[in-house]
């Protein structure tokens, strides 16, 4: 069984500064991460290659760093690694990003598709669904659990009152989220050996896609201008001791029926 | 120029909310409100949808969409989308919402703004402005989908008020 897991290279957002002048991200210095929910889906393709035996290949679009992502998640255990650059995919929004992955799922072969449920940087949850919408395959998001049967999978799928349980049939795509499972560390082994794997590139011709079909001309939607949230009030400063202040924040509280 | 609000088989609250925007969206533009109401044996919504700003409600009421599936709404309300050719599609954030806006947005090839918290009309191009947090809300940005349409968003239940019933609407 193939199995495809797509990440994607995100800002630790703890760490995000944005400059007060311009107010756009200040990304110099600030330390990458995988995708938190993509994490879970390595995790459990990892899990599935041990119970039922599988290929895992983690699939990223993003600039040269983002081999990083992808060194991570060959320590981690993974087969393959594939990283999708080309400054023609630069801009993108959750469209034209998710027609580069359906390529090149198409060109990889797949028999099972994991990606997170949403990325924290942009938190918008739509490049999962576009992948399996380019691809004409089922999905199912929000995944808490997956079983992998006889030529389908038995997932359960979060929703804000409970969940429910489905069959999908393979190839099929899931979004995972948290609940899933605990993403393992990179283990020894792994980390020695994951800088000498290599590391497949495709880029916009290796995918047999048009510059205008991709990256920010590709894009439906454009960002027409990004600002900080502004103060909603002036707050109110008190410099006590802590106990005093505990008493000052429940009677703030109180006084606004919140306890 | 229509609108879509799209709903579901349990009217659910962010729904209605999304009427009392798509309403005030609709006279910026001189546009109607329609809501779309999917389910099975659910035409006693249809009244609860005009009430609070639809101008039309257009009913598919079939026993296959009693419970959600992605495949059979995306059919569904592409259809709608493709016969009517709405300018705008409004989507509520829900779980179910999140997994269906992006699927009907790729199959009609335009762009979706998830979880918005802002949506106005450029006075000029009068297109959708959509603002929306990312970053975990550190950043606010606006979007607009200038040559695709319909032009489509996603927005969490609660961000906008349910507009007071009127129930002398029809």
């Amino acid at each position: 069984m193939n199995i495809l897991v797509f990440i994607k290279q995100v800002p630790d957002t703890n760490e995000v500064r944005i400059d007060p002048k311009t107010g756009t991200l200040i990304r110099e210095g600030v330390p990458s991460i995988i995708n938190p929910d993509d994490m879970n889906a390595i995790e459990e393709a990892l899990r599935i290659k041990e119970e039922v035996g599988a290929k895992v290949t983690v699939v990223t679009m993003g600039p040269q760093q983002a081999e990083k992502a992808l060194r991570e998640a060959l320590a981690m255990g993974v087969d393959e690694a594939v990283l999708l650059t080309d400054r023609a995919f630069a801009g993108a929004d959750t469209w034209a990003t998710s027609l580069v992955l359906a390529k090149a799922a198409e060109k990889l072969g797949y028999d099972l598709i994991f990606a997170g449920r949403q990325a924290i940087d942009g938190d918008t949850a739509q490049v999962g669904p576009e992948i399996a919408e380019h691809l004409n395959l089922p999905q199912v998001t929000y995944v808490e659990k997956v079983e992998v049967l006889d030529g389908e999978v038995r997932v359960r799928r979060a929703l804000e009152d409970g969940y429910e349980t489905l069959r999908v049939k393979l190839p099929c795509l899931l979004t995972c989220i948290k609940e899933l499972n605990n993403p393992r560390y990179m283990n020894i082994y792994d980390i020695f050996t994951c800088y000498s794997k290599e590391i497949k590139v495709m880029g916009l011709s290796d995918l047999e896609l048009q510059k205008e079909e991709v990256g920010l001309i590709g894009s439906p939607t454009k960002v027409k201008k990004s600002f900080t949230k502004g103060p909603k009030a002036q707050g109110e400063k008190y410099d006590v001791p802590a106990l005093e202040a505990a008493n000052i924040i429940t009677e703030k509280l109180k006084g606004m029926h919140l306890i | 120029m229509g609108y879509c609000g799209t709903k579901r088989w349990k009217s659910s609250k962010v729904s209605l909310e999304l009427l009392g925007k798509a309403r005030e969206i609709a006279e910026k533009l001189d546009g109607e409100v329609v809501a779309v109401l999917l389910g099975y044996e659910v035409e006693k919504l249809t009244d609860t949808l005009i009430h609070h700003g639809a101008d039309r409600v257009i009913l598919i009421d079939n026993i296959n969409l009693k419970h959600y599936t992605t495949d059979a709404y995306t059919k569904a309300i592409c259809e709608v989308a493709k016969e009517k050719n709405p300018e705008i599609i409004f989507i509520g954030a829900t779980y179910i919402g999140r997994d269906l806006g992006p699927r009907v947005a790729a199959r009609l090839k335009t762009g979706l703004t998830a979880d918005c918290t802002g949506l106005d009309v450029d006075d000029e191009t009068k297109n959708l402005l959509m603002t929306r947090p990312a970053f975990g809300g550190n950043i606010m940005a606006t979007i607009e989908c200038p040559n695709h349409r319909p032009q489509m968003s996603t927005v969490r239940p609660g961000v906008f008020s349910v507009p007071c019933a009127d129930y002398g609407r029809e």
